[in-house]
């Protein structure tokens, strides 16, 4: 049950991230436009900052987070 | 529910996602991840369901036969509640999985890129969320963010070659995201 838990969990996880891409992909295609390079720049800094959160929980377990994130 | 049948059924999943590509249904890697997601909960949600029935079943006989005492009100509760709570993460899973998979489909390079970094992303925050959980070492997490930077930053060159040479771009692009599948893959074997 732990388990299914935390599948859920992570599958809300990719689907908050995935709904926001579909949206940004779906008002594109509908005005006949392409993916922004500011909407890019917005995407690679969530990346970022989640790398970032994941860094501190890793360094918060005691481990040694991957150098040059973010 | 161990790790190795997860282990061995990545490459059949994975084997799957290529059939399915060469018959003109390609997913992008956020719905393969939603898929893998799906069925992994699902497997487990069943392996519970499976055990939870085998302990009612000998309940069941025990309490026929008249052999023992009748099992305790606790343990006989607390069997039907996790079964009951196993199939509602089945049907979650399988609502939840469904909507993923009616996404847009991403077409241009830029739209390639926009599914790759928020792929990177989610696989970043599912590490973090393993981790959180304990299922995962501090090292192994470190492992992985280390292989999503690399992807991060190859998708950044991707970008910036796209913009001079169309052709490479696309060829890096593509490179990465298949390196973001299976980085996905392997993150399902954790859960």
């Amino acid at each position: 049950m732990e388990n299914a838990l935390l599948a859920i969990q992570i599958l809300t996880n990719l689907l908050s991230l995935a709904s926001q891409a579909s949206q940004m992909i779906q008002a594109a295609q509908a005005a006949g436009t392409d993916i922004t390079s500011e909407q890019l720049t917005t995407l690679a800094n969530q990346y970022t900052a989640a790398a970032t959160q994941l860094s501190a929980d890793i360094a918060a377990k005691g481990g040694t987070p991957p150098p040059g994130t973010g | 529910m161990g790790l190795s049948w997860k282990v061995v059924l990545a490459p059949f999943i994975g084997a799957a996602f290529g059939w399915l590509a060469s018959k003109g249904l390609s997913l992008d890697p956020n719905q393969q991840a939603a898929v893998i997601t799906l069925l992994a909960g699902a497997v487990t949600a069943l392996g519970h369901w499976w055990h939870t029935t085998s302990i009612n079943a000998t309940i069941a006989s025990l309490t026929t036969a008249k052999t023992s005492a009748p099992p305790s009100p606790t343990q006989k509760g607390f069997a039907r509640v996790d079964q009951m709570s196993a199939l509602a993460c089945v049907a979650a899973l399988i609502a939840a999985g469904c909507s993923s998979l009616g996404l847009a489909t991403a077409t241009t390079f830029n739209e390639k890129l926009a599914v790759g970094y928020e792929s990177d992303t989610a696989i970043v925050t599912s590490t973090d969320t393993l981790l959180k959980a304990g299922k995962i070492t501090a090292q192994v997490a470190s492992n992985i963010e280390a292989q999503c930077n690399n992807l991060k930053a190859a998708l950044d060159i991707a970008n910036t070659v796209e913009m001079t040479n169309a052709t490479d771009g696309g060829n890096q692009l593509a490179a990465a995201l298949t390196a973001l599948n299976a980085l996905s893959s392997y993150l399902a074997t954790l859960q």
